[in-house]
């Protein structure tokens, strides 16, 4: 793809062109979103206003010598997903995934690399077995069931002020423990 | 009871049902469990559903953004004089078009050329031929 003629077909207003373009870039746009927020209203805005974003600084782009779309795509991406961060839970970036990112160096750092999630996803699994009985089956309850604290509260015979306690110390664990593995 | 433990739950509760975020910024302790919680919730999403929506919408804004720049009163000009002056500014061997010097925001090339251009032999027939147009002659031709 000869990046150049595509951004100038698009800063023509080119409808072909912006169709390949966005099918290329859609689903590696939303992914992105939604595997840092995990909430699908939350990312879908995201993709919108990266789209967006893009086509609003279209007429001042130029495509400089060693830089790609993708990167000006990823830089408007992350940036709204800071944001989201910022205004949400009070700061930009999330301690637990650069330390992830410290442990986990790929060769090539691929802001859509799924052999990161595969990582990540196998360091929790292994830190929820390091996790004491009680803990470890309200979270699995909680997040691979889905269950509610009230029903939860039920199956553990708990009031749901006792299993929202409960539920928080869990959660604190599992951090300590995760940040343990990473440390190690 | 609305106590720490009680006002995550909310937030988690919402987090989990994938409602929208509506509240105050997290306090250092909520904030960290929450990236526990990101890490925990892994459910898969087809991106599909919202994807024509978006395309439609973010396609009429380049349409808009496309017909804003190719008719402002600069682009037009620049057409203008592209027209009746023919004037070929180059770079690099690549042929530039008044408008792209005009979007590309280089001034100063754009100066260079334009005045450079002024001043040349081409300029002047051009300008004396573009004159003859409306009168029907082509005798310098």
């Amino acid at each position: 793809m000869d990046e150049r003629k595509v951004i100038e077909r698009l800063k023509s207003g080119d409808e072909v062109a912006f169709r390949e373009f966005f099918e290329f870039y859609y689903a590696r746009i939303f992914n992105y979103a939604y595997r840092r927020i995990k909430m699908k209203e939350i990312a879908e805005d995201i993709t919108s206003e990266t789209f967006y974003k893009f086509i609003k600084s279209l007429p001042s782009f130029d495509l400089k010598e060693g830089y790609h779309i993708d990167t000006w795509l990823y830089a408007i991406e992350r940036n709204l997903v800071r944001d989201w961060f910022r205004k949400n839970l009070g700061r930009e970036t999330l301690d637990l995934e650069e330390k992830f990112d410290r442990a986990y160096e790929p060769l090539l750092k691929d802001p859509y690399d799924s052999f990161a999630s595969e990582y990540i996803n196998k360091t929790i699994s292994d830190a929820l077995e390091r996790l004491p009985g009680q803990y470890k089956e309200i979270i699995v309850m909680r997040f691979y069931e889905n269950k509610s604290i009230k029903e939860i509260a039920d199956i553990l015979g708990k009031s749901e002020d006792a299993t929202k306690v409960l539920q928080f110390r869990a959660l604190k664990k599992l951090k300590d423990i995760i940040e343990e593995m990473l440390n190690e | 009871m609305n106590s720490i433990e009680d006002r995550f739950e909310k937030i988690l509760d919402d987090f989990l049902n994938e409602k929208p975020f509506l509240h105050e910024k997290l306090s250092q302790e909520e904030a960290e469990l929450f990236e526990i919680a990101l890490l925990l919730k892994d459910k898969k999403v087809d991106p599909t559903p919202f994807k024509e929506k978006i395309f439609e919408n973010t396609f009429t804004v380049l349409k808009e953004e496309t017909y804003r720049n190719n008719n402002n009163v600069l682009s037009v000009l620049a057409k203008f004089f592209e027209l009746l002056f023919d004037a070929s500014p180059f770079n690099n061997n690549e042929h530039l078009t008044f408008d792209q010097v005009y979007r590309s925001g280089d001034k100063i090339f754009y100066k260079i050329k334009f005045y450079s251009y002024l001043q040349s032999r081409q300029f002047l027939y051009n300008y004396i031929w573009s004159l003859q147009v409306p009168l029907g002659l082509e005798t310098l031709h």
